[in-house]
């Protein structure tokens, strides 16, 4: 049992998917062994991800939330070589789960694990998250 | 004499500082104008204390809207016993895994489902593993998923009989995925190098949400390692060990085994009036209490030389000696608590870290003294402050003079302080008699309970799980508190939090509770942390105050103290003492203060009824 690579069609300027189960976005720009780790953290965890590629990627962050938004399962990833984002598509835009460098092919395996982890509501274990008691809340 | 005196109470508590402000006039008439709390400076009844007395009474005159540089006529000090006491913790199980015969830390993500059994053999060997051969392949960090997928299906093709794999990284389902057919497969096994190799052994994986079979069965055991039933009463404890667990790894070695060993953790001596009793800590807090009650009342307690309780009793006992210039002889140890607990602890032998909850005891004791030296402090408060400072009254006096300002109390009536250190009980008929008692344990062992429970470095984070309702983060806009509500939040929760059980305050996340406990798990050792010390102690103290002893005498019972504010304490108290049927609630001083400012008041309203005594 594989996970295949499902590649986008461009039709006009919309992508249209040739397979529609839900399953996390990951939009590569190049295919890194730190991209391949990733692949590895989401098939580990067992949750079903689709490969786009991309030629550049100019805004990473929104590259990521659409992405998200194409996936089923409201999760996308967007990495160009060691640059990564994993957003939401209930997130704001501006503002995405994780946005980090990733330092080698370790972390880039904890990272997707944490983008199978969103889907199955499990805490993440990527080392360098946001610090709780820096941020603001609203109620 | 001028009409209108102002009268400053103030309370010097361990750990608060607490001012009434009141006017009061010649004929003893009381017009209470406000009240502050700050924390103590320096140990109580000490002259350290008299920054915080300032700040106090400094408060009290602001909130009463008049300048804080006004000098009260008279401030009012209690006489309090000082109270010392003391926690030890004593781990008294321990469980060890000798010739490294099982791995049950139960991973994640596990590979494939089912049983295998056969020889344990290291990766690069396979390729000389002759076909037919049963076996387990043992895989270190240094072989990448692909490469290893790639070797099994190899051996497979050749006809070994390969029937699971012990994994070091966590890749047990990139392995099986890219096999001709699925094997169980246990993985993130941290000391693979242990791992006995040329030994029969078995894997076996449950399927997602079921737990397995074989292994967590003693004949189940026999039966794949051709047992008889000497062997298997000796490998019991193996599979009792891996029960409820996903996944697990049995190595059939010559004498490995799962022992579960008694600490030797010494002996405590009480001594009572009459007799004295010596109990070993690693009987239990049942037996300690047993034995304190044979010997009540309690003149006096050591503790072994070189155990973690002699050493607590020792230091209890320094510190007063220290504090007050007494002897150590003159020093005694008046109240203990005894309570079971446990302490998760890593398992001596294992291969990834797996814990045992192993058994423990945790001891609060208390010393005490007659007399306080707080005339003399009084003294010095008075040349620093500038103005008058006596000594008011007795604390416990003082304290049940508060309490029945409580709307709905009348004498006689009984309350509870439940405090930091120690559970603090008093009595007043209605003649006026005054019983009071002191017992060891409160609001510090609580938090002490939660922390070894959770095995948590940090005890600022087992204050905040003791203080706290709790919530699981279920997405970044909501998070579904332990009463099973749910809020929202507009702007989303940071990614640390993302699944995180946390502590909450105010109705926003504080912070992570530490761990991977649930809700209910987390929410359920701090009840019964509480339960363990407050809810036994507010029944031992009241008894030792009540007429006759008997709690069913009790009429009204008022809860006092910083633990009287927790969420939930005051609600357990009143609960448990449901059966004796007097009235019980956490009290409510001047109609406004809750349960604080209950002695700084009782100073103020002793004062009224004899303005000309002091």
């Amino acid at each position: 049992m594989r996970w295949p690579l499902v590649w986008w069609r461009r039709s006009g300027k919309r992508l249209m998917p040739f397979d529609d189960r839900p399953a996390v976005a990951l939009l590569l720009t190049i295919a890194t062994t730190e991209a391949e780790a990733v692949t590895a953290g989401l098939e580990e965890e067992g949750i079903p991800f689709v490969v786009e590629r991309a030629d550049d990627v100019s805004d990473l962050v929104s590259a990521a939330h659409d992405a998200a938004v194409r996936s089923r399962l409201g999760v996308g990833l967007a990495m160009q070589g060691l640059q990564a984002c994993l957003h939401l598509k209930t997130l704001p835009r501006e503002r995405p789960l994780l946005r980090c460098t990733v330092a080698d092919v370790e972390e880039a395996r904890l990272l997707g694990g944490d983008a199978a982890r969103v889907v199955k509501g499990l805490p993440l274990r990527f080392p360098r998250l946001r610090d709780p008691n820096k941020e603001e809340f609203a109620t | 004499m001028r009409a209108q005196r102002l009268v400053v109470g103030v309370d010097i508590g361990n750990s608060t500082t607490e001012a009434c402000l009141a006017e009061v006039s010649e004929s003893g008439a009381i017009q209470y104008l406000g009240s502050w709390l700050t924390r103590t400076t320096g140990v109580k009844g000490t002259v350290a204390n008299l920054a915080g007395v300032r700040a106090a009474v400094q408060g009290a005159l602001h909130r009463g809207g008049l300048p804080r540089s006004r000098q009260p006529d008279l401030v009012l000090i209690n006489e309090a016993t000082p109270v010392i006491s003391g926690i030890a913790m004593e781990t008294i199980t321990e469980t060890i895994i000798t010739e490294s015969t099982m791995m049950g830390h139960n991973p994640a993500t596990p590979g494939g489902d089912g049983l295998g059994v056969g020889r344990t053999v290291a990766f690069r060997e396979l390729a000389g593993v002759l076909a037919g051969d049963r076996v387990i392949a043992v895989i270190g960090r240094d072989v990448n998923f692909t490469v290893a997928a790639a070797g099994l299906s190899a051996a497979l093709a050749r006809g070994v009989d390969v029937q699971g794999a012990i994994v070091q990284r966590d890749d047990a389902r990139l392995i099986t995925n890219r096999l001709p057919h699925p094997l169980p497969v246990v993985d993130e096994v941290a000391g693979i190098d242990r791992v006995p190799l040329g030994m029969e052994a078995a894997v076996e994986v449950a399927l997602p949400g079921h737990t397995i079979r074989h292994l967590s069965n003693p004949y189940g055991l026999a039966s794949l390692f051709g047992l008889d039933a000497e062997q298997t009463r000796r490998i019991a404890p193996v599979s009792r060990a891996l029960i409820g667990l996903r996944s697990a790894v049995v190595v059939r070695t010559p004498a490995g085994e799962v022992r579960d060993r008694r600490i030797p953790a010494g002996v405590v001596t009480l001594h009572g009036e009459r007799s004295q009793q010596a109990v070993d800590v690693a009987d239990g807090a049942d037996a300690i209490m047993k034995a304190l009650h044979r010997v009540w009342p309690l003149e006096d307690a050591q503790g072994e030389a070189g155990t973690n309780v002699g050493g607590m009793l020792a230091r209890v006992r320094e510190s007063m000696a220290e504090l007050h210039g007494l002897q150590h002889h003159e020093v005694r140890i008046s109240d203990l608590l005894a309570v079971n607990t446990f302490v998760p602890r890593e398992m001596r032998g294992g291969l990834s870290g797996e814990f045992a909850l192993e058994n423990a005891v945790g001891l609060a004791a208390m010393v005490r003294t007659s007399r306080g030296p707080m005339e003399r402090v009084a003294q010095a408060l008075g040349e620093k402050l500038g103005c008058p400072v006596r000594v008011g009254g007795v604390e416990a006096e003082m304290a049940l003079r508060g309490a029945l300002t409580t709307p709905g109390t009348r004498a006689p009536l009984a309350l509870l302080d439940l405090g930091g250190g120690s559970t603090d009980a008093a009595y007043v008929s209605a003649a006026g008699d005054v019983r009071t008692v002191h017992v060891a344990g409160a609001g510090e062992l609580v938090t002490h309970l939660i922390q070894s429970e959770l095995g948590l470095d940090d005890p600022e984070a087992a204050e905040n799980l003791k203080r706290y309702p709790l919530a699981k983060v279920e997405s970044p806009f909501q998070i579904r508190v332990e009463d099973g509500s749910v809020r929202f939040f507009s702007e989303p929760l940071p990614a640390a939090l993302f699944a995180r059980v946390v502590t909450l305050e105010g109705g926003r996340p504080l912070a992570p509770a530490p761990g991977s406990h649930s809700v209910e798990y987390l929410r359920q050792v701090r009840r019964e942390a509480k339960r363990k010390v407050f809810v036994v102690n507010a029944l031992r103290a009241l008894e030792q105050v009540a007429p006759g002893n008997n709690l069913r005498l009790l009429e009204f019972v008022v809860l006092l103290g910083g633990s009287a504010l927790d969420f939930e304490i005051p609600d357990m108290v009143s609960a448990a003492s449901a059966a004796y049927g007097f009235v019980c609630g956490a009290g409510n001083i001047r109609s406004l203060e809750g349960p604080r400012n209950a002695v700084a008041t009782g100073l103020v309203a002793a004062f009224g009824e004899a303005p000309y005594a002091v």
